[in-house]
């Protein structure tokens, strides 16, 4: 499978010429582990039910602009304390901070000395095969933001809005976010993808101690669209990450998180509610790896398929040795409601410690006929019966959200995409 | 009444519309409509109302939310407005009251973690709220300490008037001593054997069904 | 927490069936090519058809590469250094009856635990004996001719029943299927061969013993079963080997079929020599079995007990391509030592109203690494499939490993699947409630242990589940403290 031309081209744009020597050469590296392999294919066990490679050419090519008018207009969930991106890059400065919060696009950070930066843009794999996505947004590294919260203090919300520009929607865009936050800070990341085209965003993310990431996403993608997202999470002691994930969109979504919790009492919880109607394909790679002792994860997701709608679900937990007294939950749980949609999931569990409590279960099924029965024994109709059911199952995902203004902005995106889907 | 398998539950299931039976034979007519050609829905906002033997949990649907749509729906059925959420509530809150139910019932989701005796209350706080024309109450007395079992009896008894009827599904007398029947039918092989006042109860709970088997239901065949 | 010291003193169990038996054998000089499966085929006057049959097979075993997918650890196999064929030379030609089988392998037997005539007697199961590639009796096979059962070597069945061989032979397990399974097409010595007719239900449990005793030699057996419409048979197989520092490779082929109606439970308890507690020695197990739930109404059901083995690396699979058919698999799999097992089992339906049930057990003691892998999937035709999933995992110490690796694939929406799995230890707590009731550490652990497989060894015929249970025992020998 050849790789689409436009992206091929991308990679032939210099990086700017005020940013140091190490990045110029980070870049050419991930230029050549890219192109070494090629797009993610179903030969690759990480990319066996979602072949980037195998899509590529009926996908890419025809994304055509036009295609993401809507999508780009959209208004973002919650209209406080916004930035907008557009093909990944940011249009705009963003919110007003407190004191000891600093925010600044990624092009203007890396003009300047900051070795932090450096050893985390370094610290990426851009030669496996499996990467490849990774290796070809750091060889296209020049649209991101950099987000740094100092020690103690609460950022509040940052809602991210992530649109596209009709022009060139057929290309590939890259973006890349970095995070850290100080020992006992906190912030409320909120961020809203409703993106035509194909767009390639890696986070990462580095929570030191005690300090508190909330962290929501949802997507209402086009048809015919690629969102390809990574989040890489290394988390101290006591840390704690809070993430949801709402997939409403009608494209392709490819959404990989790796927790490290790299220190006792690191907490992480994953959570994510699923609706691919038309041809919509989601696929979540989860990786939480418990590497110290006395850290939690859970692992929450739930999807209802409608449609020739396709999800895959891989949740790994891996707790390494010596992570004594880890505690890690994983649930997978899907309703199958089309004759030509199609589920894959894979829970896995690899347990090298002692003292460890691990459980998942994973199911694919139906709405249970006895409850649609009872509903209608109370009058409501079956229709409706069935919704208000796909509904609970769904809403239960995006109830765990702690933040009230956050979970209600979500519901009602929930709510209206259950509304106008039957 | 009647012994177990004898068919009273399927009689419930079968006039609510469950799905897993087949009628062979026989129309089930209610207020001039046939009622097997309705759906359940239907027949619901017709007025028949199953308080089930074993109420079903619905996890993530709020026990109001559900209450509201199902009222709101029959409303509509019969060409009524539906009720908005200040009339809605108060109207809940009366039958709550009436019924000795605290109020957090109605932030929980139906029926979800309740115990065996909440459901129970629940199911008769829903045929408070929905006012039915036709409550059939399967084994609803069934697993409830005497004061779940007090609650269920008050709620049927404050229910009863000339345009609504009730039919219980009940193995024991227990419950008939807080709610005097005005006909006891017993069914047996799926037919009604047998049919008498409050005292056909009395004389099953002291001779058991056996007593019916050993000649009641000869004598019952031998007349039809 | 701290290491519990009762643990590491009874991690030193020791391999109980690690002797090797002092007699003649006929074996090929080790490496491998096509005069070698000439060679093979030769000494077993193979025809002509299975001759070509095993060429093909090599021939697409040439374009394979050795799979690496599995969460094991494996030291590069050097096929050229094994040897393909090795019989026992027991005078000139192979035993006609139990009478004439050589006492000094009869007596391996008896060391094995498994006496083969009082004890087959004894328990009316008719034993086929595998001893490195052949066959070296089979017992009962009157009263099975009586029932129109066939039970034979897998090399007597091509001479006498070559049909019936050709016909199923790779009908289940394609020889390209996988790597191990191809090289097994091109080498496999011998096996056990079973078909029972339409209608009959065969009258005593069939059970087959294998034994690696030659050194430098591979295990390569076919196992195919043919149950007829309508027909039921239970099948045994036990396994062991001798105590060898290098590794030994075993990659045997078992075929199930399963037509309109038949029912097939097959057992194994396989005690393969697992290398000592440094990891040094042990089989390589690498077994491809898998059943064909080919007519509507069928059922196959696997059960294995699996302790023995450096590695072991096989999924006893069934396809469920007739209406309303059943897959079973129960499993128990111990690691301990430096032990490693990647087992599991793959449910394919394809029929309508389809049902399989998967119960794992995985033990992991020492350094021992214990992968549940599985597969289930529903095929777009396949209405009304359900299936449930249970694998549990249980550690004990603080340097083994559980892994769990279910793939579940539905393409239709009337399926119903769960898939449930727990990793748990001995608790303190439970091992403190036995010790407070006085009952000892040791026996606490074979207590719990045995609680925990006990889903499984219910499925075992009796005798199986005795022997299972004291196996698992002396496994666990020093694993707890």
């Amino acid at each position: 499978m050849s790789t689409p031309a436009h992206i091929v081209e991308r990679l032939d744009r210099p990086a700017p010429e005020s940013w140091p020597t190490w990045s110029r050469a980070l870049r050419d590296r991930a230029r050549e582990g890219f192109l070494a392999h090629g797009l993610p294919h179903s030969r690759l066990e990480d990319w066996k039910y979602t072949s980037l490679a195998g899509l590529a050419d009926g996908v890419l090519d025809t994304i055509g602009p036009g295609e993401g008018d809507g999508a780009s207009m959209r208004a973002p969930v919650i209209e406080h304390r916004v930035l907008r991106l557009e093909d990944g890059r940011p249009v705009d400065s963003g919110p007003e901070w407190p004191e000891g919060v600093e925010l600044r696009p990624l092009s203007e950070a890396l003009a300047e000395p900051d070795e932090a930066l450096r050893g985390m843009l370094e610290a990426l794999n851009t030669q496996h095969p499996a990467q490849a996505m990774t290796a070809l947004n750091t060889a296209d590294l020049r649209h991101g933001l950099v987000l740094r919260v100092s020690e103690g203090v609460d950022a509040g919300r940052l809602v991210l809005a992530w649109r596209s520009t009709t022009q060139g929607a057929a290309a590939l865009h890259n973006a890349r976010l970095l995070v850290s936050l100080a020992p006992g800070a906190r912030l409320d990341l909120v961020e809203d993808f409703s993106v035509a085209g194909a767009l390639n965003v890696i986070h990462q993310v580095s929570l030191g101690e005690r300090s508190l990431l909330r962290h929501a996403r949802m997507q209402a993608n086009p048809a015919a669209s690629w969102l390809i997202t990574r989040i890489e999470l290394a988390q101290s002691a006591d840390s704690r990450f809070e993430h949801t994930s709402l997939d409403l969109g009608l494209g392709l979504a490819r959404h990989d998180v790796r927790c490290c919790l790299a220190e006792s009492g690191a907490r992480c919880d994953l959570a994510g509610a699923y609706l691919p109607t038309g041809k919509a394909h989601v696929d979540h790679h989860l990786d939480v790896r418990h590497e110290a002792p006395g850290c939690g994860s859970s692992q929450t997701y739930r999807g209802v398929l409608h449609d020739e709608g396709r999800a895959v679900f891989n949740g790994r937990v891996h707790v390494l040795p010596g992570a004594d007294d880890s505690e890690a939950h994983q649930s997978n749980q899907n309703l199958l409601l089309s004759r030509n949609a199609e589920v894959d999931t894979k829970p896995e569990l690899i347990i090298e410690a002692d003292e460890v409590v691990a459980s998942h279960g994973a199911t694919v099924g139906q709405l249970d006929e006895l409850a649609v029965f009872y509903l209608r024994s109370r009058g409501i109709e079956e229709s409706a019966a069935r919704r208000m059911l796909t509904g609970a199952f769904c809403r239960s995902v995006v109830e765990c959200i702690e933040d009230e203004i956050v979970r209600e902005a979500f519901m009602a995106r929930l709510d209206d995409h259950l509304e106008q889907d039957r | 009444m009647g012994p177990n398998g004898s068919g009273k539950s399927t009689l419930g299931n079968v006039i609510a519309g469950r799905e897993g039976y087949q009628v062979t034979k026989g129309r089930v007519e209610y207020l001039g409509k046939d009622l097997l050609a309705l759906e359940p829905e239907e027949r619901a906002c017709e007025g028949v109302f199953l308080a089930f033997q074993y109420p079903v949990e619905i996890p993530g649907v709020n026990n109001t939310y559900f209450l509201r749509a199902a009222l709101n729906a029959r409303r509509k059925y019969h060409g009524e407005a539906e009720l908005d959420s200040v009339g809605f509530l108060k109207r809940v809150r009366e039958k709550l009251e009436v019924l000795h139910i605290g109020d957090e019932l109605l932030h929980r989701a139906v029926n979800e973690g309740f115990s065996g005796g909440e459901k129970k209350r629940n199911e008769i706080f829903q045929m408070a709220v929905l006012e039915p024309r036709l409550a059939i109450l399967d084994e609803t007395d069934s697993g409830l300490d005497i004061d779940a079992l007090k609650t269920v009896a008050e709620g049927v008894n404050r229910l009863r008037s000339p345009d609504r009827s009730m039919v219980l599904v009940t193995h024991y007398q227990r419950l008939l001593d807080y709610i005097e029947p005005d006909h006891v039918h017993v069914l047996a092989g799926g037919r009604i054997v047998t049919s008498g006042g409050p005292g056909l109860a009395r004389r099953l709970e002291e001779e058991g069904y056996a007593w019916l088997e050993d000649g009641g239901i000869a004598e019952v065949a031998e007349a039809s | 927490m701290s290491s519990n010291p009762t643990v590491e003193r009874h991690l030193e169990g020791r391999y109980k069936h690690g002797f090797f038996t002092d007699i003649e054998a006929d074996s090929l000089p080790p490496g491998l090519d096509e005069d070698v499966i000439a060679a093979i085929s030769a000494r077993k006057r193979e025809p002509e058809w299975l001759l070509e049959w095993r060429l093909r097979a090599y021939r697409k075993f040439l374009k394979m590469t050795e799979p690496h997918w599995a969460h094991l650890e494996i030291e590069p196999i050097d096929l050229q250094a094994i040897s393909y064929y090795s019989a026992p030379k027991s005078d000139k030609d192979k035993p006609q009856s139990l009478d004439e089988v050589d006492p000094k392998l009869l007596e391996t037997y008896d060391k094995l635990g498994v006496p083969l005539h009082e004890r087959a007697r004894l328990a009316g199961v008719a034993v086929d004996a595998v001893f490195d590639s052949v066959s070296v009796g089979t017992t009962f096979k009157k009263e099975l001719e009586k029932a129109g059962v066939i039970f034979c070597s897998f090399a007597e069945a091509v001479h006498d029943h070559p049909d019936l061989v050709r016909r199923y032979l790779g009908s289940v397990v394609p020889q390209h299927d996988n790597y191990f399974a191809a090289l097994n097409s091109a080498v496999f010595s011998d096996g056990s061969f079973v078909y029972v007719p339409k209608g009959v239900r065969c009258p005593m449990e069939l059970s087959t013993y294998f034994r690696i005793n030659a050194a430098e030699t591979g295990q390569f057996e076919r196992t195919l079963v043919v149950a007829d419409e309508g027909s039921y048979v239970s099948y045994l197989e036990g396994c062991t080997a001798p105590m060898r520092d290098e590794n030994q490779l075993h990659a045997a082929v078992v075929e199930l079929v399963a037509l309109e109606g038949a029912e097939i439970k097959y057992s194994t308890v396989q005690n393969w020599y697992p290398g000592d507690e440094n990891g040094k020695g042990g089989i390589y197990n690498f077994v491809t079995k898998r059943g064909d739930c080919r007519g509507d109404d069928s059922r196959i059901s696997w059960t294995q007990v699996e302790t023995g083995s450096a590695i072991t690396w096989k999924y006893p699979s069934c396809v469920l391509s007739g209406d309303n058919s059943v897959g079973e698999f129960y499993s128990v799999a111990l690691t301990h030592n430096h032990q490693q097992a990647d087992t599991g089992t793959k449910m394919v339906h394809l029929g309508s109203n389809t049902r399989s049930t998967i119960i794992s057990k995985g033990i992991s003691a020492g350094h021992g690494q214990n992968a549940y892998r599985g597969l289930v999937k529903v095929g777009r035709k396949a209405e009304n499939a359900r299936n449930f999933t249970q694998c549990d995992s249980m550690l004990i110490g603080k340097r083994c490993g559980a892994h769990t690796f279910p793939y579940i694939e539905v393409q239709n929406p009337t399926a119903k699947v769960e898939h449930e799995a727990t990793t748990s230890r001995i608790g303190e707590d439970q091992l403190f409630y036995c010790l407070q009731r006085g009952i000892s550490e040791e026996d606490a652990v074979s207590m719990i242990v045995d609680g925990f497989c006990k889903q499984v060894f219910r499925e075992l015929p009796m005798e199986f589940a005795v022997e299972a249970k004291a196996l698992l025992e002396v496994s666990l020998e020093g694993a707890v403290g």
